[in-house]
This record gives structure tokens, sequence and C-alpha cells, in this order.
């Protein structure tokens, strides 16, 4: 995590957030986004290991904390306006469902029901939903800075007065971080000072690559003073630095205070994906780095943000809200090839093809 | 040659920035908590300025008070001497721009760098002008906007320092009437390195790799800074009171540097005064450095234990090394 001296503006600034975007009931939020970040992801493993889902499952674990405050600050589409555009990557689960996916969703895609976004045509974290302002995954490694960069582009182009104040934010890895897609991605994103937010998860694992073989530099946040954006840099295991900074960077974004870095320092707590042990990570390395999961409610409680009752509860609630959710989409249907439209990219139906109910967003 | 001139310190005046700095806040930036804080410090809040503000926009209003319970205008003084590790810059001198801002348009300024201690060496630097019969009035301001000297992720420091300042009025007067009766001053650059702001000045050039280390921000030897100010704030009283031959019967009111209530109970003692005459603000405003002993003073003088005739010990520690202690009776003859 930085160790940057904090002079007293930063602080006083710190301080301001914490107040706006991390009040008692934010954080008791963000906890419930968590576990359902967390929650959801186990399910998807159970589901994997009993042969259940094609491909692999990409969890999240130890990157909730992050990817659940994002979704908070960001504005779903209503009718008449266009909402906020996000492009999550593989370990964005909490992320995607504080912005509005549903568990139902999740579970169509990773199981392959002719029901769910892709329509059962496209894998597992490739998923995604236009008309919720969810961009479809194209690569963790950097594409989805252009691709949010051309999404808020083209509605600058438009020039629609609904789509003012709109943001776009994307997320991406330390491994990604050196990609060429990504540095002309944040360059645009600069250039143009595009209303948008690049979340960093220094997960300090490009698969298995650690992080002296993947930058020289002593913190990622140095590339937002490169490329001319804000940027701050926090601990991505501890809960409310997450709300208040991704609060924060929101927030100045949608207030045309120019694009925003966010990086968060933490642990990947499981392997690449399913199919990966990660017994490549050395325990001193683990040992650095608290599952915000354990860490978050321990705070909460000497901060009397909730008791242990109401944590046990909100476990409670949550997986059956997961349960729930995976009972009324199990027997939903695979793709029927005498029906499907074998075109490689998006049809014009594609929503309409969704008859039905496309799950209930918490 | 015994002097002409007593200097007499007639008039105190203050000035705190409104915004508060809890415990609570500084829960929320750093680890620690407020009962960690109160009882190894007896700190609970500190004043801090908003970011940008100069020295001389608390010093200014300090010192209209301080004239106004004086009864002077400002083209009287003759000399402007501010106590700061803080000032609006290293040149010109905070004195120059208050100078300006007040129209003390006969006064000369500069500005005294001596740490905690530099109030007490400032309020003796005019001392030693009056006494000699170089000027008549002198406007002693000693303050600090600390804030900006703080790395707020350094918990050793930054539930230590507040910003605030304050000034005091010092006019010729009788040399057999009250006024400043005796000081005496220290200092020990071997503990330079115990209490410092490693790049501020000409030793340090402040690169892009010391801004990231923070050294522009104050570095402290906690242990032996504490265990020096016992025992050296401690001492320099006693040496004084031996000097001009008095007691601790002869002191009404002890005005120490509030750096933390575990050093100002145990020089306290050490002296033998009671806690009742020990002017303790620490609770409020926390580390002024140079500003913490016109500050006690002002707040003292509010509340009724400053009064003419009140004899009083000061006594400062800081970052140097350098101490002192100086023993007036307040007022005007």
């Amino acid at each position: 995590m930085s160790t940057h001296p904090r002079p007293i503006n930063e602080a006083l600034a710190i301080l301001d957030a914490k107040q706006r975007f991390a009040s008692p009931q934010q954080r008791i939020e963000h906890l419930r986004w968590m576990m359902r970040g967390r929650g959801l992801d186990d399910r998807l493993v159970a589901l994997y290991r009993s042969s259940l889902v094609h491909g692999n499952v990409f969890t999240g674990h130890g990157q909730e904390a992050l990817s659940a405050a994002i979704g908070m600050f960001m504005q779903r589409p209503v009718p008449g306006t266009p909402g906020d555009v996000f492009a999550p990557l593989i370990r964005d689960t909490a992320g995607r469902l504080s912005f509005g996916e549903s568990f139902e969703d999740s579970f169509r895609t990773y199981l392959g029901k002719r029901t769910g976004p892709m329509r059962g045509r496209d894998g597992n974290i490739h998923r995604g939903d236009p008309t919720k302002g969810h961009l479809a995954m194209i690569s963790h490694l950097g594409a989805m800075v252009a691709a949010v960069c051309g999404t808020l582009i083209a509605r600058r182009l438009r020039a629609e007065p609904k789509s003012a104040r709109t943001v776009g934010v994307t997320c991406i890895g330390d491994g990604g971080m050196a990609t060429g897609a990504l540095h002309e991605g944040l360059n645009v994103m600069a250039v143009d000072k595009l209303p948008m937010v690049v979340v960093v998860a220094n997960n300090h694992l490009s698969y298995s690559t650690f992080n002296d073989r993947s930058f020289a530099c002593k913190d990622l946040v140095s590339r937002a003073e490169a490329y001319g954006m804000r940027g701050v840099s926090i601990d991505g295991t501890d809960a409310e630095e997450c709300l208040w900074a991704v609060g924060d960077a929101i927030t100045r974004a949608r207030n045309d205070e120019g694009p925003q870095m966010v990086v968060a320092t933490l642990l990947r707590l499981q392997g690449h994906g399913t199919h990966d042990d990660a017994s490549y990570v050395p325990a001193d390395l683990r040992a650095r780095f608290p599952d915000c999961l354990d860490a978050a409610p321990k705070k909460m409680l000497a901060d009397h943000v909730i008791d242990q009752a109401g944590i046990d509860a909100m476990w409670v609630e949550v997986k059956d809200e997961i349960s729930q959710a995976y009972e009324r989409i199990r027997n939903e249907p695979a793709p029927n090839p005498d029906e499907e439209q074998w075109t490689a990219y998006s049809v014009p139906d594609l929503t309409s093809f969704r008859c039905g109910n496309a799950g209930s967003t918490p | 040659m015994p002097a002409a001139f007593r200097a007499q310190c007639v008039a105190v005046g203050s000035a705190l920035p409104e915004r508060r700095l809890t415990n609570a806040d500084l829960e929320r930036l750093v680890d620690t908590d407020d009962e960690w804080i109160v009882s190894r410090t007896g700190i609970r809040e500190r004043r801090i300025a908003e970011p940008g503000t100069g020295l001389s926009a608390l010093a200014l209003p300090a010192a209209k008070q301080c004239l106004e319970r004086a009864g002077v205008t400002a083209d009287t003084i003759d000399g402007i001497i501010v106590a700061t590790i803080s000032g609006d810059h290293v040149m010109p001198a905070t004195a120059n721009i208050l100078q300006h801002q007040l129209g003390a348009t006969k006064a000369f300024g500069y500005d005294l760098l001596n740490a905690c201690n530099g109030f007490v060496a400032a309020l003796s630097t005019a001392a030693a002008f009056i006494e000699s019969g170089h000027a008549k009035r002198i406007l002693v301001v000693g303050g600090d906007i600390m804030s900006t000297l703080i790395d707020y992720r350094d918990r050793n420091t930054c539930i230590l320092f507040g910003d605030g300042c304050g000034a005091v009025l010092v006019e010729a007067g009788p040399a057999d009437g009250p006024g400043i009766v005796g000081f005496e001053l220290h200092s020990d650059g071997a503990g330079a390195a115990d209490l410092a702001i490693p790049c501020s000045g000409s030793a340090h050039i402040p690169t892009s790799e010391a801004l990231a280390r923070g050294d522009q921000f104050v570095k402290q030897n906690g242990r032996t800074v504490f265990t020096q100010a016992v025992r050296r704030m401690s001492e320099v009283c006693v040496s004084l009171l031996e000097k001009l031959k008095l007691t601790k019967n002869d002191i009404d009111l002890l005005v120490p540097h509030q750096a933390n209530l575990r050093i100002i109970e145990p020089t306290a003692s050490r002296l033998g005064v009671p806690m009742d005459k020990v002017v303790v603000n620490i609770e409020r405003v926390a580390n002024t450095t140079a500003g913490t002993i016109p500050l006690a003073l002002a707040d003292a003088f509010a509340d009724g234990r400053l009064k003419k005739g009140s004899r009083v010990l000061l006594a400062a520690f800081g970052g140097g090394l350098t101490w002192g202690a100086l023993y007036l009776t307040w007022g005007r003859a």
C-alpha cells in the first residue's frame, strides 16, 4: 500500500470524502455488496466443481471492497437517461452487482443459458448488457479503456443533454497496466479530458508474475500524473478507504474535474481462475494482506457501525438471495441452434430476444 | 551596568483557525484512537488553518487584538519579531508582511527561528533591545502553521501539532518596575537530528525523491525528545530561579510550552509548582510550536489568571535542541 507522505490538504480532502462517501449507512450498504460478490463467486465455484459451468470461473476474492464501491457511486440507466457506463473485468463480480447486474444474469451466463445477456453464446466473464450500461468485456488486458473512451466520446459528439454528467468507469490489473492498449487508452482519456475513472487493482499477480517483474515504478499511481490525470493510491483491503476514494473519483469525474485514476493495493486471494491453485503465491505475501471481508466487519464492529447479529443476518440474507436467484434460472433452456441467429456480432433483437424476466437487480 | 529600562509585557492577543481537527478525525486518517492520544499526550483536538493560509493571516488578528488591549497604535511600534518555523515564506520574513499589514510604519521586523523555544527567545531578544535603549516598544509574535509541516500518515507526529498564533507587546518601563526580570537560554546541537525537518534548508535539496520520502515534514525521535524536554525544562527553570534568587513561592503562574501533558506535569512536579498554577491548554490547541506560550498567556488573560502583577515563569524546549526560561511580572508600571 502507498507510503507517500500525506500533506494537510490531502488529509482534509480525505476527511471530507469520508464524510460524503463513507457514512455508516454507506459502509453497511458496501458490506452487503461485498458479501453479495463473495457469495455469488463462491456459489459459481461450487457449480464449477459440480461440472455445471461452461469454461472457467474467475473470482474476485480479495477485491470485493474495491469492486463493490464502484457501482455504488454510478448512476444506473433509467427511462430517458442513459446512465453511466461500466466496463468491469474478471474480478468485478461485486462491482457488476452493485451497478445493477442481477444474480440471475450471472448464473445464466456461466451456465450457458439462452436467456442470459449473451444468449448462451459467449463465455462467463465476457458478458455485458449495454441497455444497463454494462459493456461486455473484450479483454481484461487494457482493451476496455479504449471501449469506455469511445462510448464517452460518442456521447460527447452526439451532445445529447440526457447524456450530460454521465461517467465511464473501467478496471484494470497490475498486469494490464503494462499493455500497449492500456497506454493508448489512458492517453486518449487524458487528452480528451473524458469524465472517466480507471480503477487499478494491483493484486500483485499478473497471473503468476509478481510486481517486481511487472513494473519498475514505486507505485502505479505515478502513471496517472504521467498521463495528466488525477490519481490516488489506496489500501484496497480497507473497505472504508475504497468507498471514499472511489466515490470521490467518480464524483470528481461527474463534476467535470477530468479523468481520474484510483490505484488500490491488495492481493488476489485465489488463483487466476478455478483452474489455478495459486500454489506459487508465497506465504509471506499472503500474510501481508488481510481478506477485506474479514477486515471490513471487524472495523465496522470497532466503529460501532453494525453489531455481530447484524453482520450474521446480512450473510444469511445474501446467501438466501443467491439461492433463490439460482433456483429461478436453473431450469431455463440452453441455446437452440435451430432458432439462433449465428452472426458473429450482436443482433438488433439482442435485447428483445431476452423475453421474460431478465432477473431482479438487488 | 544596570539597565536603564525594564521590558514590560503589557498585553497579549491570540488567533486560532476555525477548523477543529479532533482525535476522532485522526482516527479516520491513521491507525490511532482517542483514548491512546489523550492518555499519552493530553490532546483532544487541534486547530488547523485552511490549506494555503500563511502565518500572517493569524499573526495579524493576534497583533491587532494585542495592540487594542494595550491601547496603542501600530505606528508607535519600533520593532516586530516573529518567532516561527512556518512563516509565510523563507523570504520575505513574516514580520515584514505583518509590519505592512498592521501599518507599523516605523517598525523594523524580522523572523526568529528557534522552534518551540522561539517565543522565549524572541521575548528575551525584545527585552535586550529595550533594556539597552535600542527600542521602546516591540511586538513579539509567536505562532506556527504546523499543519503544513506534518505528514498526516505519520501517527507519531500528526496527533501532536496544531496551528495558532499569539502576540505580546513589550514596552520600556522603569528599571525597578514590573516586566521581564531575567531569562536563560540554552542549546545543544548534538541532538539536532532528534527533532528536525530534514529538507527545509540549504543542507538538503528538495528533490522529488526527498519529497516522496516526506523529508519536508517533521521527524521526531519521540522518546529522546520527551526525556530531554522534561529534564531540560525543569533544569533551566531551577537555574533561572536560583540566579534571580527566587523560589517556587515567587511563581503565580507557570506557563510551559505545550508539547505534551506528560512533559508539563513532571516539569511542574520537579519545580514543586502545583498544577492549579500551571497554564494548560494543550487539550484544545495541541502543540503550536512557537505559538504555545503566547496562546497560553492569552488563555490565562481571558480567564483572569493573568493580571497586572502576576509573577510568571515561562519555559520551553524544542528542536535544536534548544530550551529556555523567562521570568516576568505582568503589566505596566
